[in-house]
């Protein structure tokens, strides 16, 4: 058998393993393929392979699998076709906490896209500042998401809260905050956006970098402004870390829970209820139902990454 | 390259016949010993607020006493602790006795995962010495739980505001309840420093107690959660209707504050009164001098139907899937015991067994109890108005009900959903469930 040492010397000067010696089929003459470099491919890759299998494509036909019988954990698992895709679907308060979700996302998108961008041009100078600003900025990443959940429940008590405590300073009554049914999901988005942006304006400020100072020069002499500068050259040429930073979001944002669970508990009412909350909820009393939820959750995640994929392949080409 | 792949191949077979060795090894439950004390799997969350350390002091007062049974104790935390017990139990791999909320988990009940208390050496003349309400732990005419202690919501009331306010005595009724609190927080506010005169738990910082809050005034009203045979849910009623309307005035006639935390105002004093179990008064006293000598208990202010209110507490249960279900009934009886439980006073738990049925020198040490702390004597009582019946209705479909009501209850009081949309909705979710139980 051959092995990978012995490769070299058959290759004439300036051949690869692959093309060298091969015949118009592309294979070695006399051989139909050199099992010991597969082999020693597999090798390689066969312990991602094994945690990529075991830890995530498993579990995924489990819970396919599992969504569609009914289990509480303890009784037999019986199966129920579609049933538990209707329940869901059907029944409120799946669908306002896909809702609650979609506009989580939205309001976590656009601030933390905006705030994050803003930051990243801030600190993308040649300036004492923008040191401590990209320092600054990243602090709140490193504090666990149920540490900063507990601090802004704080910071939101109607009462005796840090926030109503200043506004009522200016003679103002404060809201309730996390009480409100309106303003309890706006409430926790915030705190998403002050604790992520950072890390997000970090992916931006790689992009910023990586755009020429030419461009920029050449515009100048154009008579370009600021404002023209930034729509002509900086956005579209910060697109491919834009689409990463979006992608990142859209994930964690349609995941959210942490925060959610630390700071109302997906109420008052459903108010903040969100999908993942959702499927927590019901776990270990109806896994059919919290695996129908999964699916739900990860079709929608995967049709909005083909269409961004799409989109981005076609602006690329 | 041959001799490669055969020790590759030999490792993975090597590695699957040890997972499966490992795996048929550590069956669920502990196993009858031959020589020695047999183990018993005991898994707790700490069950008294504040008392972290004391169920392993129990413990190890077991063990001590005994010589052929030894409890291996696991703690774990009320955040995830019934999650643990539940997955473990699926898996095979649960303990033989653990700690479930009193009226059981009908999911535990209907599979067979739990074994009767007859099955644990327990006899007819051990059971029936627990107070009629232990029934909660009642299926299929067996009884399942041995009750440690109970909860009932009660009230507490701050006596320094009442008596500010010129009350002298608590309200004993809806309507009382209603004027008290709204001049309470009249005149302190005309006075320059609001004091909010009531409270639900629930509609605070505490979002879970607005179940045991709810179906506590719904009971008053006169109504229940199920029909009689468990099958529909029976919420949107007039006594519903009258529950849901009593509560949202507090909110509509600005009595009541959405969002203040109850526990926190009145140990702040910008709460006068709120109800919760009784077992809160721990974390009352946790203010120290802010509220030493200034609050009191007293029963539920009484309405339309009755004074009722929702019983709460736990029970010890055993795995039917035990191998040592000897061991598990002797470290049963022992910690669920009439001494026991009288001890567990301490923290505020209600001594679940009838007095007239223990031993004269338990008797004692109960009434002595009681004696001392005048508080004792509002908890009977409204222990003495509460039946097994709500406590047994909520176990079908529990978990659909306990987010229905939060979402739902919480909407219809604060006003941003209609009192009977809300009441509608709540049936309409519950009786799903019922309908797949």
């Amino acid at each position: 058998m051959t092995t990978m040492t012995e490769l070299p010397a058959k290759h004439p000067p300036g051949g690869t393993a692959a093309g060298g010696g091969r015949n118009s089929t592309g294979r070695t003459p006399g051989r139909r393929r050199r099992p010991s470099g597969a082999l020693a491919g597999w090798l390689s890759v066969a312990p991602a392979l094994v945690v990529i299998l075991g830890f995530t494509f498993y579990p995924m036909v489990q819970s396919m699998l599992l969504s569609t019988d009914h289990w509480n954990l303890l009784g037999p698992r019986t199966f129920v076709g579609a049933e538990n895709y209707s329940a869901i679907l059907g029944a409120g308060t799946f669908r306002t906490s896909l809702l609650n979700t979609l506009v989580f996302t939205v309001i976590t998108i656009a601030g933390t896209y905006v705030l994050a961008l803003a930051t990243a041009m801030a600190a993308n100078r040649e300036l004492a500042s923008a040191r401590f600003v990209r320092t600054v900025t990243v602090l709140p990443a490193v504090i666990p998401m149920v540490v900063a959940g507990l601090v802004w429940k704080w910071l939101y008590e109607p009462d005796h809260g840090l926030i109503n405590t200043l506004i009522g300073l200016f003679g103002a009554d404060g809201a309730r905050w996390l009480f409100d049914n309106d303003l309890a999901l706006p409430a926790v988005a915030v705190v998403s956006v002050w604790k992520e942006f950072g890390i997000y304006a970090l992916i931006l400020l790689g992009g910023l970098q990586r755009i020429p100072d030419e461009i920029y020069e050449a515009a100048t002499i154009d008579r370009a402004g600021p404002w023209r500068q930034f729509r002509s050259i900086t956005l579209p040429m910060l697109r491919p870390a834009g689409a990463a930073v979006f992608l990142l979001l859209l994930f964690n944002s349609f995941k959210v829970f942490d925060q959610v669970w630390v700071m109302t508990e997906g109420g008052p009412g459903t108010a903040t209820l969100t999908v993942v909350t959702f499927i927590y909820t019901r776990l270990l009393t109806d896994v059919g139902v919290a695996s129908a939820a999964s699916v739900v959750l990860f079709v929608i995640l995967l049709a909005i990454t083909l269409v961004r994929l799409k989109l981005t392949s076609r602006e690329e080409s | 390259m041959a001799p490669l792949r055969r020790r590759l191949a030999a490792l993975s077979l090597a590695s699957a016949f040890a997972l499966a060795a490992s795996a048929c090894a550590s069956g669920g439950g502990s196993a009858e010993s031959a020589e020695g004390p047999t183990t018993v799997k005991f898994w707790s969350m700490p069950y008294w607020i504040g008392q972290d350390a004391k169920v392993k002091e129990l413990v190890d007062q077991f063990n001590a006493s005994q010589s052929k049974v030894k409890v291996e104790l696991t703690l774990l935390e009320w955040k995830d602790g019934r999650d643990k017990i539940k997955q473990a139990i699926a898996a095979g791999k649960g303990p033989d006795v653990w700690l479930m909320n009193n009226g059981l988990e009908l999911d535990y009940l209907k599979s067979g995962a739990l074994a009767p208390l007859d099955k644990l050496g327990y006899t007819k003349a051990d059971t029936d010495k627990y107070l009629p309400l232990a029934k909660v732990d009642d299926h299929d005419g067996k009884t399942y739980g041995a009750p440690l202690y109970f909860d009932v919501d009660v009230m507490l009331y701050r006596t320094d505001i009442l008596q500010q306010f010129g009350f002298s005595a608590p309200p004993k009724t809806w309507d009382e309840l209603k004027s008290t609190a709204a001049a309470i927080t009249t005149k302190s506010a005309e006075a320059g420093k609001k004091v909010s005169g009531w409270q639900f738990k629930g509609m605070d910082d505490h979002l879970n107690a607005v179940n045991s809050t709810w179906e506590s005034f719904l009971c008053q009203a006169g109504g229940s959660l199920t029909s009689p045979d468990f099958k529909t849910s029976t919420q949107n009623t007039e006594a519903g209707r009258t529950a849901m309307d009593y509560m949202k005035s507090f909110y509509t006639d600005k009595v009541s504050p959405t969002g203040t935390s109850a526990l926190n105002g009145f140990i702040s004093g910008d709460v006068a009164m709120f109800p919760f179990f009784q077992s809160v008064i721990a974390n009352v006293q946790a203010g120290g001098d802010k509220v030493a000598g200034k609050w009191a208990v007293a029963p539920m202010p009484a309405g339309p139907k009755s004074g009722c209110s929702m019983v709460g507490g736990h029970s010890l249960v055993a795995s039917s899937a035990s191998k040592n279900l000897t061991g598990a009934g002797t470290f049963m009886r022992w910690l669920a015991s009439p001494e026991r439980s009288a001890q567990y006073m301490d923290f505020h738990a209600i001594f679940p067994y009838d007095l007239a049925k223990v031993d004269p020198a338990v008797k004692d040490t109960v009434d002595g109890k009681v004696k001392a702390d005048p508080n004792w004597n509002a908890i009977f009582e409204q222990l003495g108005r509460n039946t097994p019946d709500l406590l047994l209705q909520d176990r079908h479909a529990f978990q659909a009900r306990w987010d229905a009501q939060k979402a739902n209850v919480v909407a219809g009081v604060n006003g941003q959903a209609p009192v009977d949309k809300a009441l509608k909705t709540i049936d309409e979710t519950v009786g799903q469930a019922l309908g797949k139980e």
